[in-house]
């Protein structure tokens, strides 16, 4: 015999409501800066794209350092005004640290189930 | 196996809410349909339950021919995946479900037409609903559906095998939501067999270069994780990468080498290998061959996208989408059981047979607009 279910009600909610939000840029001011690898287009994107090292590298690529603080954006963001470009790293200056939006880029707003 | 009318219970609406399915309706009007039913005769269970059970070891014995004989291109699969699917393949990390989409009229053997083994959904509809569909409409009658009590005892049993201290559930926010309810259903389910769980959107997982390894939104290192994602877009993604690499040391539910049954090539090597069985019928990679009736389906091809029906060598249906460029596979055209078309979809929990639920289309292409139906046997 099955067991009456119900889903937990804040598990539920948690997920239909998204469940945490992607990280939100913030101002100036609040740290070092951050440096992360931009496509030509000037929209960050995955840092091994940038380090001619990797497998993944993409020439034309360049990293893009933000003196004002703040937090690297999301992936497929456009990276702010202000900052400035190079094809080498930026020393001493932290790369991007955690990156997301790498998983989800084909799903087009419906069920990818099958 | 009869179609039959049913009342729809008063507020059925709100009944199927609270058991968690929201996504009654879709564009095109009702998907919980509870107007028919389908009554089947424990024979035809019986039937049903053999033949799933005979077609997944028959799949296991197509995905051991195509590792062995190295046919990973014939499945658009890229090559810098193949190390993950054979290491997978030989370690037997975690896998879950997955549900075969029958064409079965109660009188000829159940047949194979797809297997959607990666991202299966339609779950909480055939596991919950239409349990208590039965319980308040069908009372005293059985239904072919331990779904439920199956997924809880595979977690449970995988309690101490899983790595690290939480089982992440992600998945992709949809309109519908179906996406969303059905990562959450799993996750009961889980949490129902002791675990500790987060969930987790598909787009926030994390990639942390400097650790190289994924995180949650608490930067916390993700070591298991069930994913409704398929495989075959992950690779390609940005973070694709990132998951071959470290594939190892993440258990990722489903595991990759499921892209092998996933992949509509399989129809066709079941078929090479099986000629003739009662379960399968003809496909063919790439060509119809001599079929001259015959549905022609991308080999990735989602929710029945660019899906072609040739009926007597004229074509009477074709579906639009996106898919299409990794290949074809042609399959006999199966006519379908009565003017509803009827697909059983079969469900598998840890190997075994464990229910159904049935899906009718209005088009001969069964696609994400169907509508689906409960079901009973005496």
């Amino acid at each position: 015999m099955k067991r009456l279910w119900l889903i937990p009600p804040l598990a539920a909610a948690a997920m239909a409501a998204g469940c945490g939000s992607k990280p939100q840029p913030q101002g100036q001011g609040q740290g070092a800066g951050w440096q992360t690898c931009t496509d030509q287009q000037g929209r960050v994107v995955d840092d091994a794209q940038c380090d001619q090292r990797s497998a993944g590298y993409r020439p034309g690529f360049r990293w893009y350092y933000y003196p004002y603080g703040g937090m690297p954006y999301p992936l497929g963001w456009g990276v702010p005004l202000g900052g400035s470009y190079s094809a080498t790293p930026f020393s001493g200056v932290p790369r991007s640290g955690v990156v997301r939006g790498g998983f989800g880029q084909t799903g087009s707003g419906s069920s990818v189930g099958s | 196996m009869q179609r039959l009318t049913s009342p729809p219970r008063h507020d059925w609406e709100r009944i199927v809410e609270g058991q968690g399915l929201i996504y009654h309706h879709t564009a095109n009007g009702v998907y919980w349909d509870e107007s028919a039913c389908y009554q089947f005769t424990a024979r035809e269970v019986d039937e049903l339950e053999a033949a799933t059970n005979e077609l997944q070891a028959r799949c296991l014995d197509a995905a051991q021919h195509v590792i062995d004989k190295k046919r990973f291109a014939e499945f658009g699969i890229p090559p810098a995946a193949v190390p993950s699917i054979l290491w997978a393949w030989e370690n037997e990390p975690p896998a879950i479900y997955g549900r075969f989409d029958l064409i079965y009229d109660g009188r000829t053997p159940p047949k194979l037409l797809e297997y959607n083994a990666d991202t299966p959904t339609a779950l909480i509809e055939a596991s919950i609903a239409q349990w208590y569909w039965k319980e308040d409409v069908r009372t005293g009658t059985d239904q072919f559906n331990s779904i439920h009590e199956r997924l809880v005892a595979k977690w449970k049993e995988l309690k101490d095998y899983l790595s690290g201290d939480v089982l992440y559930f992600a998945a992709l926010p949809e309109q519908q939501a179906e996406d969303l309810m059905t990562a959450t259903y799993l996750r009961d389910t889980a949490i129902e067999a002791g675990l500790t769980t987060e969930a987790l959107l598909i787009p926030d997982i994390g990639w942390d270069p400097d650790a190289h390894e994924f995180v949650d939104l608490q930067q916390r290192t993700i070591r298991s994780i069930f994913k409704l994602y398929p495989w075959e877009w992950m690779v390609w993604e940005t973070f694709g990468e990132h998951a071959l690499d470290t594939y190892k040391r993440v258990q990722w539910i489903e595991p990759i080498w499921k892209m092998l049954w996933s992949n509509k090539a399989i129809l066709a090597v079941l078929w090479e290998l099986f000629p003739n069985h009662p379960n399968l019928v003809p496909a063919y990679l790439d060509t119809p061959r001599d079929l001259t009736s015959y549905v022609k389906k991308p080999k990735m091809s989602r929710e029945g996208s660019n899906v072609s029906v040739v009926v007597n060598e004229r074509r009477v249906v074709e579906t639009a989408g996106d898919y299409g460029e990794e290949g074809f596979v042609f399959q006999q055209f199966v006519p379908p059981v009565n003017e509803q078309h009827p697909i059983v979809g079969s469900w598998v929990i840890d190997g075994v047979s464990a229910g159904m639920g049935i899906r009718e289309s209005t088009a001969l292409v069964t696609d994400n607009l169907s509508r689906f139906v409960p079901h009973f046997f005496e």
